[in-house]
């Protein structure tokens, strides 16, 4: 559905649709040392990947979801 | 959570027809008859995940519609489909230019519709 | 009959006179451009939606009059009254078939002619050269990316994946190395790359690549796309690129050969001494005694750590060996790989690969494409292209063909011989047609025509066998070629060679539309929200059955002021009588809004019947060489739905005489000084509770005196009425019954056809005609209708201890005459009322009634003036009472022949009013 955002921790729930990445973007700019949880994600539009990406943002959580757990181990780094 | 399409077409008999298709698939259907009157409805805030639009209609073409949609902010990343007869790769082309996703040449069976919103729908 | 065709044939009536319309609209101002969208619009939307339905002989016609359309609208062709011509021609075609549909649900096979007929011609009026133009112009833009040689480099993927997959390569299948690279204005169109990526079908592996490295976290766009995708996929190529149809631009396919997944991989260093190995393999290659190579390199593998590049090489080797049939070159290659630490050449297998694959792999062998492994194919760059023909097309046009073949070799009975030629010859064509094949078209038309008339198959089987020669499979190098336009949901070929029957797969080919349009009735709804849901369609039974309801509920209330009177009278209870005429007040004042109301939704605009007359007055005026310029004022003016239906006919049959013997050929009129063009108005408007419509006309008039004479010689007129009849008067006698006669028609230098007919029809809704013309300058017919005829006001009249009711139209006055004012000339009594002479009927005597009527106590006699058409008369009756509001029923059953009567009314005490008709009795 979106990204839930709580204190330094983001949690992408569901389809997180291309709308959020700009609000994620600014989020992550001020939260230097935030965590993402992806557990309960199934499919995020690549907007949203690009910020992660170039965020160096520490994964906390991989996705449950083994396909786009697979995608994503391709290009982003663990914690 | 059901998705909703927003279909746009002059005809009443195509609009019935892929209302069908759709609702009974599952999907939540809201339409306009015209450019203009899609134009107003999407205005007034009702955000579908998907636009199936015909191109040829009065007051306002699906190509101007899409080019007018592009521009609000809403709707800057929406699906839009074309479902037309048109099929003229320069109309393609420009469709593209201006915004639109994809483009189905009617008739569309329905299972045809079904399987072209899954590939550019996510979660549908 | 299902909702969908339902709303599409009403949908289609309305488009067709509004396509009507526009072109008539078009011949007055061909150079609108606005119009000629607009036109072209309606056409192309009709034929859309006739695409819904398995309707061809529609969608055909439909199909060439939007190409037509097209052209004219990019200026490509010329908009010419012929064209608008054959355009109308083809427009009454669909509405002729609109028609058929709605009786029978099919369109009779005669009308496949037709149709093929309507749409030569309308093709024909596009120069034929440039139509090939466009389509050559198509083809050409039909681009062909070829994509740089890429290396393909497979060491990313991690082993395992590349061992499944040489496996799978192995069992047969094939595998694609797919590139996305999404513009990076992709997200703007819609588009989720990532989202395409993943479904891509068969994906054995995927990674995601950035294609810039990133910037600074407060300098990034992130919706501008910079990802690639790259995935490893079994899938067919038309499978790919169907996932991939919006977007083949940015794809590039390479085909992987097997062995490029064979790449040793590791720690170089270390490990056993190899040298000794490498010796001891080849010689047992040599010898061919894999049997002995295999236990070598599997404790060679145990003695090493996994992690080395020898322990991978030697993984390799052991799945070389173990491969059936085993590839002695390739483990030969690998070996000498592991003496050399580098990675196997597999190019100098590849150069015999070839040779190599077909002496070691006869079945098996799946079939590899026969470019280069490294060149990526090419593909088009088309989002979709219908007009290709896809293996499966392909299968199902011979499938289809050889149906057809079968049906015309049957020869039992000769009378279905020319249907069944008919039937397939439709086939075929539009077969041809559907795969574009100009050629195949051409010729096979020339088939149709010679079988048509000579009502024989043979042409068409001739035909049928030549094409089988030429084409006697489906070509597989071919359609791998096409198949990058495929459309949806197709098998892949190997399935469709194996399915037994092929008689399966024409039904399916044929399925979409049919299913669609068929299944939908037992789901279908009307769209709610169509049209912003402001008006509503309903069918008229339904409102005549509501408007019969508020009809008895307005008679029912005529109770309640008698059950007040017995309240009061009877039971002497003036309370309760007072309390009833309280509540009836409410009710009467409910149920006359009520009838309003049913009223309103009854109204129509009178535009339903003025929107014929453009169409009317065109044909007609062009039949017989006359110039016309119609002007339609007060198109809105509405009227009970009833009165506006009866209006039809009698302003055709006006507007026909007016063209016809009204206004004056072109060369006539200037000879008068007139504008060559007549003038024809048609105006409605409403005055009070009455419509008007006025019909002009600038043309010669009608001369009184020929009128007069005619009228005469006729025996309408006596010699007196000759004398001191008006000219106003005289031209008004073409309405009178037995005036107009064909044989008065051709020698009559005015109108005449059926102006009774017309009258009596007016007559019928209670309207009147009038007519005033001036010779030279034209004639002027007036028409005014009641709005409304549902509920009808007659006056009460008793007379011989009946009552009976007498329609307010036609009373004038009620008097009461002294007996010794009435005067008798000859058989008939007359009286002279407000200084002129009325000739007086009595009731009773027009009934058959043998009762005199009653004179009352001061020796008067009660009468009515009644007006019927022009005329004044007094009728005598008993008495006169109130006057009151019916619902007029018509008789039916053995009453409906009684010619006094034009219905019954019941009234509020429950009794039957019988209404007379005025007309009818006299």
């Amino acid at each position: 559905m979106a990204i839930e955002y709580k204190k330094n921790q983001a949690l992408f729930v569901d389809v997180v649709s291309v709308d959020e990445a700009e609000t994620f973007l600014d989020w992550l700019q001020n939260k230097p040392n935030a965590k993402i949880d992806l557990s309960r994600c199934n499919h995020l539009h690549p907007a949203n990947l690009q910020v992660l990406l170039a965020s160096k943002v520490a994964i906390a959580v991989w996705p449950k979801d083994a396909n786009l757990k697979a995608w994503l181990e391709t290009v982003l780094q663990p914690a | 959570m059901a998705k909703t399409i927003f279909v746009v077409d002059d005809s009443a008999t195509i609009l019935m027809s892929v209302k069908n298709n759709l609702e009974i698939a599952g999907y939540t259907v809201h339409s306009a008859t015209d450019g203009v009157l899609a134009l107003e409805k999407l205005k007034t805030g009702l955000k579908p995940d998907l636009i199936i639009t015909d191109i040829n209609m009065p007051n306002m073409n699906g190509l101007e519609l899409i080019q007018q949609l592009r521009t609000l902010p809403n709707f800057r990343f929406t699906p839009i489909l074309i479902l037309t007869t048109e099929n003229q790769q320069s109309s393609r082309d420009q469709a593209k230019k201006l915004g639109a996703t994809g483009w189905l040449v009617k008739p569309v069976g329905g299972s045809d519709l079904l399987k072209i919103i899954k590939q550019v729908l996510p979660g549908a | 009959m299902n909702p969908l065709l339902e709303q599409f044939l009403s949908e289609s009536r309305e488009f067709l006179q509004g396509i009507a319309e526009k072109l008539m609209q078009l011949e007055d101002t061909p150079d609108d451009s606005h119009l000629l969208v607009e036109l072209f619009r309606l056409v192309h939307t009709l034929k859309g939606n006739s695409g819904l339905f398995e309707f061809p002989e529609m969608t055909r016609v439909l199909h060439a009059g939007e190409d037509l359309m097209d052209a004219v609208r990019d200026g490509r062709v010329a908009f010419s009254q012929q064209l608008a011509d054959q355009l109308l021609d083809a427009m009454d075609f669909v509405s002729a078939l609109c028609d058929q549909i709605e009786d029978g649900g099919k369109i009779e096979a005669e009308l496949t002619v037709d149709s093929y007929r309507l749409s030569e011609s309308l093709r024909a009026l596009m120069a034929s050269q440039q139509k090939q133009a466009e389509v050559n112009d198509q083809i050409e833009k039909i681009t062909q990316v070829s994509a740089e040689a890429v290396k393909l480099d497979l060491s990313k993927l991690p082993e395992p994946v590349r061992i499944e997959a040489y496996k799978r390569t192995m069992a047969g299948e094939s595998f694609y190395w797919l590139i996305y690279s999404p513009i990076e204005t992709c997200f703007f169109q819609g588009e989720d790359p990532f989202f395409t990526a993943r479904q891509t079908p068969e994906t054995l592996w995927g990674q995601i690549t950035a294609r810039e490295s990133w910037p600074k976290l407060s300098d990034l766009d992130a919706y501008r796309c910079v990802l690639d995708y790259e995935i490893l996929t079994s899938a067919s190529h038309v499978e790919l690129l169907e996932q991939y149809r919006y977007v083949p631009d940015q794809i590039q396919l390479i085909p992987v050969d097997r062995w490029s997944f064979v790449i040793p991989q590791g720690d170089p260093n270390g490990g056993a001494v190899y040298e000794d190995f490498v010796i001891d393999a080849l010689q047992y290659l040599d010898a061919g005694d894999l049997d002995s190579l295999r236990p070598v390199a599997e404790s060679m593998l145990q003695l090493s750590n996994p992690d080395l590049w020898l322990s991978s090489a030697l993984r390799w080797l052991l799945l070389l060996i173990d491969t059936v049939p085993p590839n002695h070159q390739a483990i030969t290659i690998l070996i000498e790989s592991l003496r050399s630490l580098n990675a196997p050449d597999w190019s100098l297998l590849k150069a015999n690969t070839n040779e190599l694959e077909q002496k070691s792999t006869v079945t098996t062998e799946p079939s590899i494409p026969e470019q280069s492994p490294s060149e990526p194919e090419q593909i088009n760059t088309t989002f979709i292209d219908s007009k290709e023909l896809s293996e499966e097309d392909a299968l199902a046009l011979e499938t289809i063909f050889a149906a057809q073949l079968q049906i015309l070799q049957i020869d039992d009975q000769a009378s279905w011989q020319f249907g069944r030629v008919k039937a397939a010859a439709g086939v075929l064509l539009n077969c041809c047609k559907a795969i574009g094949d100009e050629k195949a078209i051409a010729s096979i038309e020339v088939a149709i025509e010679k079988s048509l008339s000579s009502e024989s198959s043979a042409p068409l089987l001739a035909w049928l066998k030549a094409r089988q020669q030429t084409t006697p499979a489906v070509k597989p190098a071919e359609s791998t070629v096409v198949s990058a336009e495929l459309p949806l949901g197709l098998v892949s070929l190997e399935e469709q060679a194996t399915s037994p029957e092929p008689e399966q797969i024409t039904p399916e080919i044929i399925s979409p539309e049919l299913v669609s349009a068929e299944e939908l009735p037992k789901f279908s709804r009307r769209p709610d929200d169509m049209a912003s849901a402001k008006s509503l369609k309903v069918d008229q039974s339904k409102i005549d059955r509501l408007m019969n309801l508020i009809g008895e509920i307005v008679v029912s209330k005529n109770a309640l002021p008698y059950l007040a009177q017995r309240a009061e009278e009877q039971f002497g209870v003036r309370e309760l009588s007072r309390e009833i005429k309280a509540q009836y007040a409410v009710i009467n004042r409910i149920a006359e809004e009520m009838q309003d109301a049913i009223m309103q939704v009854r109204m129509m605009p009178v535009s339903f019947v003025f929107q014929r007359f453009p169409r009317l007055v065109r044909d007609i005026s062009r039949k017989l060489g006359k110039e016309v310029h119609l002007v339609l004022e007060g198109e809105e003016t509405e009227a009970d739905k009833n009165i506006i239906e009866s209006l039809a006919d009698p302003l055709i049959h006006i507007v026909r005489n007016s063209l016809d013997h009204g206004l004056e050929l072109p060369e006539v009129r200037r000879a008068a000084g007139k504008p060559a063009t007549g003038t024809l108005t048609i105006k409605a408007n409403q005055e009070g509770d009455q419509v008007i419509i006025e019909i002009n006309d600038d043309g010669k008039g009608i001369d009184p005196e020929v009128i007069k004479r005619k009228a005469y010689e006729k025996n309408i007129i006596d010699e007196a009425t000759l004398e001191r009849i008006t000219d106003r008067e005289a031209v008004n006698l073409i309405f009178a019954a037995g005036f107009s006669t064909a044989e008065v028609v051709s020698d009559l230098s005015g109108r005449g056809v059926g102006m009774d007919v017309v009258r009596t029809a007016v007559e019928k809704v209670n309207g009147t005609i009038q007519l005033e013309s001036e010779v030279g300058l034209g004639t002027k017919i007036r028409i005014s209708l009641p709005l409304s005829m549902a509920v009808t006001k007659v006056m009460i009249i008793e007379s011989d201890n009946q009552v009976f009711g007498l329609p307010m139209d036609h009373v004038v006055e009620i008097v009461r005459i002294p007996v010794s004012e009435l005067i008798s000339i000859k058989q008939s009594k007359t009286t002279v009322f407000r200084g002129k002479i009325v000739a007086l009927k009595t009731l009773n005597s027009l009934l058959g009634l043998p009762t005199e009527p009653l004179v009352n106590s001061d020796n008067e006699v009660a009468v009515l003036i009644a007006r019927i058409g022009n005329e004044v008369m007094g009728l005598i009756v008993d008495d006169f009472h109130e006057t009151i509001d019916v619902i007029q029923k018509p008789l039916t059953g053995v009453l409906a022949g009684l010619g006094a009567y034009s219905g019954s009314a019941l009234m509020g005490d429950g009794s039957v009013l019988m209404i007379l008709n005025v007309r009818g009795i006299l």
